[in-house]
């Protein structure tokens, strides 16, 4: 390579064109002499590489036509050199080496290592790949195996798992186990896999090795509760008072270790609390009922005691559960191993755990492209590629389980003395929205602390990116306002979190300077009404007739749901959602035809019954009835689904529907998807009804929307696009620092896991150091990450957006997007401000509200008759029906002679006697000995014998020996002769057994002779064998311009020694 | 004798101009070619081949002795063996002996990380991947043996290819013992002695472009003693864009830029496959006769169910896969994977699925014993649902357990046993046939039913596997019973594939190797992408790319060249009379990006960056996207009315009298297939029953003695659940007979101490009795008082419920609500209506109040009723009374049961109430009862209104 290629960190805010840079990199590199197969260039879904793909080709593509373009291209990526010929040499090369490219998501990447170290990774064979759908139902068979009633051998075990689910659900005991468990799975399995050591659950000297300050006390809280019961009945309490503390003493004398934390004793020990060194000093004023009580040095005690005991049985109480849950997750999880993951089932959540090493990370193998030694696993070679560029895309989406798995490679390229090869890593600390799905924006700036530690100062190379191509001034001064505002944050959020954030924070400005736009910030009293100032939003800007694209974005799937059909009922204008949807039974069909198949597999299912006799369905159904039963309509329907699959079965059934015109076109594209889903359930080869409706239930599919839409989808889902206009409706929330987490779990920098606890009541957290410390830092990453939701909500408009809140309840202080908002944006009171016909209350506005005036409607398009082109024509070519006489098969076969062995080895038999017979010429005096002979040379093979056998005893019978006999004449015999004719448009093909034809003078063939063994035991179907030998009179008559009665046709019966003529 | 090539021209299709080849020396009488071996690259261009021939005689009147027509495989099989070939049982059965029980510590370079359980399936995955690896060395006439030999210089798997060399010899080994050779070993051998039959005088490789090396090994051989054509569908003048062979050139066809027209209607970028199939629907369209003049590929297989479903729809015309269907898709298939299924786990679900498969029902329909289908079927299933048996062995303890008449379900299962009791007894080729011709019994499969066809072709291949693994040598020790001896028949069978007749108005849809043997003027490719053409490995974990070269395997290089040259090929021989259309998609099934095949890029370099535009556009949306709507309104059916009505179904109706009319009057009511444990009402009732056992035992409901009362509950717990689920129960079982133990633990301790204030019990489950006073609007009322008690002490009574949900109840909050000021109060019926403390109520269950009314005369005014709450958090557990009773009020909800019985016997279940706590039949309605309801059937089948 001409110049060597600095390692690059690139910071990219918003819309400030990661993929132009990324691009551009790869064409860099390409340029500076890269072969474009030793790039790798990972990113996190398949359509952003697919498009990033499309993105390069199409830059060298116009490169290569344009000078200009070529010019553009030489600056942008820094290679003045470059110009026209150039890209088109470079397109050549990427275009002929496109099957070696590497540009894919990191999941295809793991997954193509793994599929090829099978052995290495302790899998059996080529591993196969599980999606959702049928994880589930691997999990469910593994729950079936963990429930089934053991044998001798698995009692312990199953006295186990049930003791460790009581101790699990320890104080809330649980008569469902099923879906329980289901959600311990869902909820831990993860959680697990990181931590699988038995000594990180629930211990007490992992979470607190300096000791906890509250377990240790084992007096009985009643103790305690007596005496100071004893001690105030004595004392005068004001009423206030003695109302507060019969509250108390009557929830705490009713709670046992293991009920539910009370909500009673909330005030009073947290006034305790707020007094403990008095209380240890022996003498404070204890708030209770409102007013200061005095307590001397007993009553200090024991309502210390009292304190300390509650505290105490409930930190022992979760440690327990925490264990308990441990040892639940540990026996599913081995029985997922032996029977789903050993048989190299994986998810893709295996595949990384294989890689990265679970908690052992000695063990983990070392994916290496220069060493082969041991324990490492030398990739190139294998997967055919060796890669020397790295381009990680969206890195702040990586987990630390990712990147622990690429890390070795990673390290040789940063190492590399010679600096031949690069690593570059572009994302946005801002939009890291997905670390709940263990994403682990953190990596960035460690990775980059880490290597310029260790390399000396510029192993890598910080970039940062602020300004903005896709928005508007008007949308990045929102942007800066709510974002760049620290005081707001300080004063609303965890400090943790604040200032994660300015840290990552630049302000932004907006590349182009005169680009129209505003933002807008409403506000309506309730959900309706925000629906409705959507609504007149839309009305007003109307984007879709201005050529604008326009989106409404959402935090839940269902509220897009509701969006979408609030705009579909009231609105004039297409609107599609973006967004998963189940459509097997989002819909009328695809519930009624679950009905019909439940109902045909499961006959007392009257719920099914009488679902399929609401709907038209019942209509076909009774058609049916007239020539038979309604059971057996429903026997009918289990056997096309044996015979035929799901996917005919439902194809039929909507097919049926269509014939008395029922259905509608949105039900009509649902039954599409509904059959081409049902083709993927038959070809897995299984047929159970019962499998097919769960797969049904949890079929999922992306819906993507289409250009000319108001597009409707999650914020989430929204990440990396960009609309002319926004509008974000459904804002309201939680405070953003509300935990995701059920378990708490504590992690190491190195993000080992340290500790895992089912967290006590809020109370508890609050006053121990060390659980208090760790909530902080989940409630600021929670925080942080809702920081980003909302900025990448923001930043995803190129010209407006429009926010619409609810008003802030006065009584609420929960510091959620409203409030933020608010605080950052809005300036006293709201004005009334017309919207089309709507009067909406303003908040905020910036920039020309009026923007879109200068988009006017394009005219509408001339749209002639588009002309339908002539029918073409073309030569044709026949396809001729093909026959064959000898299928003499019999017609009809019954279970007897299909399912017995024999019967097949008859047909061996057979067709040795055949081939005997074809080395018999023409009888003569030596023909038996020679047939002896030959039969002795095959004395080896009993079948063989058998069959010389059975051809030497017909050749004892007079008749056929005559029949084998030399005629008088001109004679020309044909054995085991094949022939292809065409007949009457049908292609005739088949074999003659032996047929004789015989000359007279001039060589014309006088009459011909056809004879046709059969070696079959029985009688044979006669009229089968008819039709078969009517066919080769028909044929020899064709080949030798006889009349077909000058033909004589004969049946050998080997078995029956016996010649029968049939013609 | 010698090799020639032969050019064959390339401005008409391959099979005309082959036909031409064959017959230049014909001149009369029939067309004889017998001494011709003519060599084809697959069994569909033979047949092709052998129609063309048979169609140009037929022009002349003549008749055809055809030539011997093979693949390139006949040159590998043909001749003597000495040793007899293994078949493929006998291979997979070999790997398993060699696998099972190796020591894993020598193989360490192939095993580094020693298998979890290396048991009979491990064996059989890693055994045929093991046995691909030596299939694909063979084709390059090698064995694992070979590899380190010829690896290239510093190669780093010399040690593991030393283990795989020593797991070979070892297999090779086990054959040897049996007498039997490896069928690729045998290729091998034979490839260096070939033979031809003795009719044949000169042999023909015919428009082959990658026949196996193996193969042109054989070739060459006998070109010693008979002269070898190698015949090229190519112009001569590309004489040095082909070997010897016929193979295209890497070299030359890397090179070569495409020269046909790329003009305006060749490229049709697809979204999807869903919309190529669409596309080429379209352009059958265009054509006038598209069955007799267009043809079409699918390069990328994934098409073809789309075709398969739109071509009918479109243009009239069925898609036929020569290819035939996957066998794993037939119903015998699935019969067989169903009592693998049950051999393996034996438990009642699997059972279920078996007695559901057709043949089976037929089968025990003819059963004598047994009730018609489905009533047995149904019988089955209850018994399932009642007594949730864990497994057959649990099952037949129950079914057979004392006291029960389980008749249909023991038959059933004997049946089934008896069947499962052949595998264990004998190996699966005696049991399974057996087995079969018990089930399929007096059926007859007549081949013209074309269903029928499909099921003797998947009988037939199943009892050609079992026949090849009865006559294994090999199969005597191992796999050859129950589970799995059906595993090893199924993964045997996994692959094969059933032909089907092709209908008469179709389209072939023929895969990218066969369409050069296509004739039809107007081809449509579909499926045009990388990967699928040229198709490309990447990766393997044996044999890379970078390994396949130095061992003379096929390796993508010739893929390109190959695939490039039959590109080139099918747009020549259609440039003057025909036409290509190419379509390719722009995702693939699971959404990812795809990408068009670099092939359809080999233009000139001028012409590339407009090409590259051209194929990456953004393809036409065909998608359809409809707003949400119903094509139906759900029309309820007529209902029988009620002869009575009971005192919970009064709450019901109020709730809602719609969903009142579907759960109650069409008794709705779902089957759960996969229930695993009690639902909330049989885990009630379990409750109830053991109650009721104490309340009927004279001493114990005297007692004070929390102890004694508990002991009685246990041991009436284990009895319930040792009848009603057996002695074998399973984990959630065990796990809710614990929590019924643990409320009742508690529940002890509150009935003694009731006792102690003098409560006695006086009824158990005490039932309405048939009598006239009991009826409302003359509808008799049914009901059973969980408890009645009298008070010793002061003599009055008390009537109770057993409430066992999760959270304790107030029978107030159960009984009535208040009217909320947004709420409807007009949309309440007048009876249900009333006030209290100058709030409006309406009820929503009557109950107790019924309870009371049942009791009048007989307990006295001053009784008192509630609930015995049995919730999970045991602290609450207790007697919950109902307080603000009232004489008025209780009129009141007198009142409004007369309401309810007169409303329900007028026909009033509409309209639906707006909000119900839990709603049975949301799946159904989608949040719209009423507008996606046609009510007019809601009444009663005699009601003549
Ligand atoms: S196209 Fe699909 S759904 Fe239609 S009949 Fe064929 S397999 Fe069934």
């Amino acid at each position: 390579m001409k110049k060597s290629i600095q390692n690059e960190m690139i910071l990219a805010s918003a819309g400030s064109g990661k993929t132009y840079r990324l691009t551009n990199r790869y064409l860099r590199l390409m340029a500076l002499g890269a072969e474009p197969e030793r790039i790798v260039a990972l990113t996190f879904t398949r359509k952003a590489a697919g498009e990033f793909f499309d993105e390069i080709l199409k830059k060298l593509a116009r490169a290569a036509e344009t000078p200009a373009e070529a010019a553009a291209l030489a600056e942008g990526i820094g290679c003045p050199d470059l110009d026209s010929a150039a890209a088109a040499e470079m397109l050549a090369t990427l275009v002929d080496r496109m099957h070696q490219l590497e540009l894919g998501t990191l999941d295809g990447f793991f997954y193509r290592i793994v599929r090829n170290f099978p052995f290495e990774l302790g899998l059996s064979a080529p591993p196969e790949l599980l999606d959702e759908n049928a994880m589930r139902m691997e999990k469910r068979r593994v729950f079936r195996h963990v429930f089934r009633t053991p044998g001798q051998s698995g009692e312990a075990a199953r006295r186990e798992f049930i003791e460790a689910f009581k101790q699990a659900t320890w104080g809330s005991e649980e008569k469902r186990l099923s879906s329980k468990l289901d959600r311990f799975v869902d909820d831990h399995h993860e959680v697990y896999l990181a931590a699988p050591e038995r000594e990180l659950w629930g211990v007490e000297r992992r979470i607190w090795p300096e000791g906890c300050r509250w377990l240790g006390s084992r007096v009985d809280h009643r103790r305690a509760l007596a005496v100071l019961e004893e001690r105030f009945q004595s004392r005068k309490l004001s009423e206030g008072q003695s109302k507060a503390w019969r509250k108390l003493f009557a929830a705490a004398e009713e709670w046992e270790p293991g009920s539910p934390w009370r909500p009673e004793f909330k005030t009073p020990l947290g006034n305790a609390l707020k007094v403990w060194p008095d209380l240890e000093a022996g003498s404070a004023e204890y708030m209770i009922g409102r007013k200061a009580l005095p307590l001397d040095p007993v009553e200090c005690a024991a309502l210390r005691d009292l304190v300390r005991c509650l505290f105490a049985s409930e930190l022992e109480k979760k440690l327990q559960i925490t264990r308990g849950l441990y040892e639940i997750l540990r026996g599913f999880e081995s029985a997922y191993a032996d029977l789903v993951r050993s048989g190299g089932r994986l998810t893709f959540g295996d595949i990384l755990t294989l890689l990265a090493g679970g908690a052992d990370q000695e063990q983990r193998p070392r994916l290496s492209q220069d060493d082969h030694g041991p324990g490492r696993l030398a990739i190139n070679y294998r997967i055919d590629g060796h890669y020397d560029h790295w381009l990680l895309d969206e890195f702040q989406d990586t987990s630390f389980v990712q990147w622990r798995a690429l890390s070795d490679l990673i390290d040789e390229v940063v190492q590399d003395a010679e600096g031949r090869r690069s690593f570059f890593y572009v994302g946005d600390v801002k939009q890291a929205i997905f670390a709940w799905r263990e994403g682990d924006s953190r990596l960035f700036r460690e990775i980059y602390d880490h290597y310029n530690w260790a390399g000396g100062p510029a192993a890598i190379v910080e970039q940062r990116m602020s300004e903005s191509w896709r928005s508007s001034p008007a949308v990045i001064e929102s942007v800066n306002r709510v974002f760049g505002d620290h005081e707001v944050l300080k004063t609303l959020f965890l400090s943790d979190a604040v200032i994660r954030w300015i840290d990552g924070w630049d302000p932004h400005r907006a590349r182009h300077e005169d680009r129209q736009g505003c933002v807008r910030f409403f506000q309506a009293p309730d959900r309706e009404s925000r629906h409705a100032a959507v609504l007149a939003v839309l009305r007003e800007v109307d984007p879709l007739v201005r050529g604008l694209s326009c989106a409404i974005l959402v935090q839940k799937n269902d509220q897009a749901a509701e969006i979408l059909q609030y705009l579909r009922a009231h609105g004039e204008f297409p609107v599609a959602g973006e967004m998963d949807i189940r459509p097997g039974t989002d819909n009328p069909l695809g519930m009624a035809l679950i009905s019909l198949f439940k109902w045909a597999a499961y006959p007392g299912d009257t719920y099914a019954w009488e679902h399929v006799r609401m709907t038209p369905i019942w209509t076909i159904i009774e058609e049916r009835r007239s020539s038979a039963e309604r059971d057996s309509v429903a026997r009918g329907i289990l056997e096309s689904i044996h015979r035929d699959g799901f996917a005919c079965t439902a194809a039929e059934w909507i097919a049926q529907l269509e014939r008395i015109n029922v259905l509608d076109p949105f039900n009509r594209e649902r039954g599409e998807i509904i059959v081409s889903a049902a083709r993927a359930f038959d070809a897995l080869g299984r047929r159970s009804v019962a499998d097919f409706v769960e797969f049904l239930h949890d079929y999922s599919l992306h819906e993507t929307g289409a250009d000319g839409t108001v597009r409707v989808m999650t914020i989430h889902k929204s990440k990396g696009l960009g609309f002319d206009v926004v509008i974000l409706p459904e804002l309201e929330g939680e405070r953003l620092d509300a935990r995701r987490r059920k378990l708490a779990v504590s992690r190491t920098a190195s993000r080992e896991v340290e500790w895992v606890l089912d967290p006590p009541a809020r109370q508890i957290v609050e006053h121990d150091s060390v659980l208090a410390a760790h909530d902080r830092t989940t409630g600021a990453d929670a925080c942080y990450e809702r920081f980003c939701q909302l900025y990448v909500a923001m930043t995803r408009a190129k010209r407006a957006t429009y926010l619409v809140t609810e008003p802030l309840k006065k009584s609420s202080s929960s510091a959620n997007f409203v409030r933020w908002l608010n605080a950052a944006l809005a300036k006293g009171d709201p004005v009334n401000v017309s919207c089309g016909d709507t009067v909406l209350e303003l908040l905020y506005e910036t920039g020309n509200p009026e923007w879109y005036a200068e988009f006017t409607p394009p005219p509408e398009a001339v749209t002639g008759d588009s002309e339908r082109r002539e029918a073409r024509e073309y030569g044709v070519r026949e396809r001729r029906r093909r026959g064959t006489p000898s299928r003499a098969k019999p017609r009809v076969v019954g279970a007897e002679g299909l399912f017995s062995l024999d019967s097949r080895r008859s047909l061996e038999f057979g067709s040795r006697v055949h081939e005997i017979f074809s080395r018999v010429g023409w009888w003569e005096s030596g023909t038996v000995e020679e047939l002896e002979s030959m039969r002795n040379a095959d004395a080896e093979s009993p079948l063989m014998v058998r069959a010389f056998e059975e051809v030497l005893a017909c050749l004892r019978a007079s008749e056929v020996r005559a029949a084998l006999t030399r005629p008088e004449g001109e004679v020309e015999l044909w054995r085991e002769r094949t022939f292809e004719v065409i007949l009457d448009e049908e292609w005739l093909t088949g074999t003659f057994d032996r047929v004789t034809l015989v000359g007279g003078p001039e060589g014309r063939i006088q009459r011909a002779e056809i004879i046709d063994f059969k070696t079959d035991k029985g009688e044979g179907d006669l009229a089968a064998y008819t039709r078969q030998l009517a066919a080769y009179r028909r044929v020899l008559a064709f080949m030798t311009g006889l009349p077909p009665e000058r033909i004589l046709c004969r049946l050998l019966y080997t078995h029956r020694r016996e010649l029968v003529t049939v013609f | 004798m010698g090799i020639q090539r032969s050019f064959l021209s390339p401005n008409l299709p391959l099979p005309s101009v082959a036909v031409e080849f064959l017959t230049r020396e014909w001149t009369v009488g029939h067309l004889d070619l017998r001494e011709w071996l003519v060599v084809v690259s697959s069994r569909q261009a033979g047949r092709r081949l052998r129609e063309g021939l048979a169609a140009l005689a037929a022009g002349r009147g003549a008749a055809v002795f055809p030539p011997l027509v093979v693949t390139p495989e006949f040159l590998l099989t043909f001749g003597d063996q000495v040793e007899r070939v293994a078949t493929a049982p006998d291979t997979v059965l070999a790997w398993n002996e060699v696998l099972r029980g190796l020591d894993f510590a020598s193989f360490g370079a192939l095993f580094p990380a020693p298998p979890r359980r290396p048991d009979f399936s491990w064996a059989l995955a890693t055994g045929r991947e093991l046995a691909r690896v030596k299939r694909l060395l063979a084709e390059g006439g090698l064995g694992m043996r070979d590899v380190e030999t010829r690896a290239p210089e510093g190669f780093g798997e010399t040690e593991r290819w030393r283990a795989l060399a020593e797991l070979e010899r070892r297999y090779r080994e086990t054959l040897k013992t049996h007498g039997l050779t490896d069928p690729d070993e045998a290729k091998i051998a034979r490839a260096a002695n070939p033979a031809a039959p003795d009719s044949v005088k000169r042999i023909v490789l015919l428009g082959v472009p990658d026949p196996l090396p193996l193969a042109v090994e054989a070739l060459k051989k006998l070109s010693e003693t008979l002269p070898v054509v190698v015949a090229i569908h190519a112009d001569a003048r590309d004489r040095d864009a082909f070997d010897a062979w016929g193979r295209p050139v890497a070299e030359v066809w890397e090179q070569r830029v495409e020269d046909w027209d790329s003009g305006e209607d060749l490229f049709f970028p697809c979204s999807d496959a869903a919309a190529q199939a669409r596309t080429a629907g379209l352009l059958l369209k265009e054509c006038r006769d598209p069955a007799r003049s267009a043809a079409m590929g699918a390069a990328d297989p994934a098409v073809i169910p789309f075709l398969e479903r739109s071509l009918p729809r479109d243009c009239d015309l069925a898609a036929y896969d020569p290819e035939g269907r996957p066998l794993k898709a037939e119903e015998l298939y699935n019969l067989l994977a169903c009592f693998r299924d049950l051999l393996r786990v034996s438990d009642f679900g699997s059972c279920g699925e078996m007695i559901r498969c057709p043949v089976v029902i037929r089968y025990l329909d003819h059963l004598p014993g047994l009730p018609p289908f489905p009533v047995w079927l149904r019988i089955w299933e209850e018994f399932g649902a009642d007594h949730l048996p864990g497994d057959l062995a649990a099952a037949r303890a129950l079914a057979n357990g004392e006291g029960r008449t389980d008749v249909v379900v023991r038959r059933i299962l004997e049946t089934v046993e008896t069947m499962l009791g052949q595998f264990s007894q004998a190996p699966v080729w005696e049991a399974l046939p057996s087995v079969l011709r018990t089930l399929h019994g007096d059926l007859r499969f007549r081949e013209d039913a074309p269903a029928d066809r499909r099921y003797l072709a998947a009988a037939e291949a199943v009892m050609g596997v079992l026949e090849e693994m009865r006559d294994s040598p090999l199969a005597a020790g191992q796999g050859a019973a129950g589970a799995d001896g059906l595993d090893l028949l199924l993964g045997l069978l996994g692959d094969k594939h059933i032909e089907e007749d092709r209908p008469e108005a179709a389209i072939d849809v023929q895969g990218w190797l066969e369409l050069p043997w296509e004739e039809a003027p107007f081809l449509v490719l579909t499926g045009m992408n990388e990967h699928h053409v040229p198709e490309t490995i990447a990766g393997d974990p044996f044999v890379p790319e970078s390994l396949r070269r130095p061992l003379g395997l096929k390796s993508n290089r010739m893929r390109f060249a190959r695939d490039r040259y039959l590109l080139e090929s099918l747009m020549k021989c259609r440039r003057e009379n025909g036409k290509v259309a190419i379509l390719f998609g722009r995702t693939g099934p699971e959404g990812e990006p795809m990408r068009p095949s670099r092939l359809l890029m080999r233009c000139s370099r001028e012409e590339l960056p407009q090409r590259v535009n051209r194929l990456f556009a953004d393809p036409p949306s065909l998608e359809r996207r409809s707003a949400w709507s119903s094509p139906w309104r759900l029309r309820p059916a007529m209902a029988t009315p009620p002869e009575r009505i009971s005192v919970t179904q009064f709450g019901a109706y109020l709730r809602c009298p719609f969903r009142f009319y579907l759960s109650n009057l069409l008794r709705m009511e779902p089957v759960d297939p996969r229930k695993t444990e009690m639902d909330a009402a049989e885990f009630g009732s379990a409750c109830h029953r053991i109650l009721e056992a104490f309340g009927r035992d004279e001493v114990l409901r005297r007692s004070q003695d929390a102890a004694e009362i508990q002991a009685f509950f246990e041991s009436e717990l284990d009895r319930f659940f040792r009848f009603r689920y057996g002695h074998d129960l399973s984990v959630p079982l065990v796990i809710q007979k614990e929590a019924i133990s643990g409320r009742l633990a508690r529940f002890a301790e509150v009935q003694a101490e009731e006792r102690r204030l003098g409560w006695i019990i006086e009824e158990v489950e005490w039932r309405f009795p048939d009598d006239d006073a009991l009826c409302i609007g003359g509808l008799p009322v049914r009901g059973v008082i969980d408890r009645i008690e009298r008070n010793e002490i002061v003599g009055t009574y008390r009537v109770l419920d057993y409430k066992t949900a999760d959270q304790d109840r107030e029978p107030e909050k159960d009984h009535f609500v208040e009217i909320k000021k947004n709420e409807d109060a007009e949309g309440v019926p007048e009876y249900a209506r009333f006030e209290l403390d100058g709030k409006a109520h309406r009820w929503i269950g009557l109950q107790l109040p019924l309870y009371l009314w049942a009791l009048r005369g007989r307990c006295g005014e001053e009784t008192v009723c509630g609930y015995v709450n049995l919730p999970k958090a045991v602290t609450e557990t207790g007697i919950s009374l109902w307080r603000n009773r009232s004489r008025e009020l209780e009129e009141s909800a007198y009142r409004c049961a007369e309401g309810v019985v007169a409303d329900l016997q007028g026909g009033v279940f509409w309209p639906p109430a707006q909000k119900v706590a839990f709603d049975d039949f949301k799946d159904l309605f989608f949040g719209d009862i009423e507008g996606l309801t046609d009510p007019s059937d809601l009444r009663f089948h005699n009601s003549e209104s």
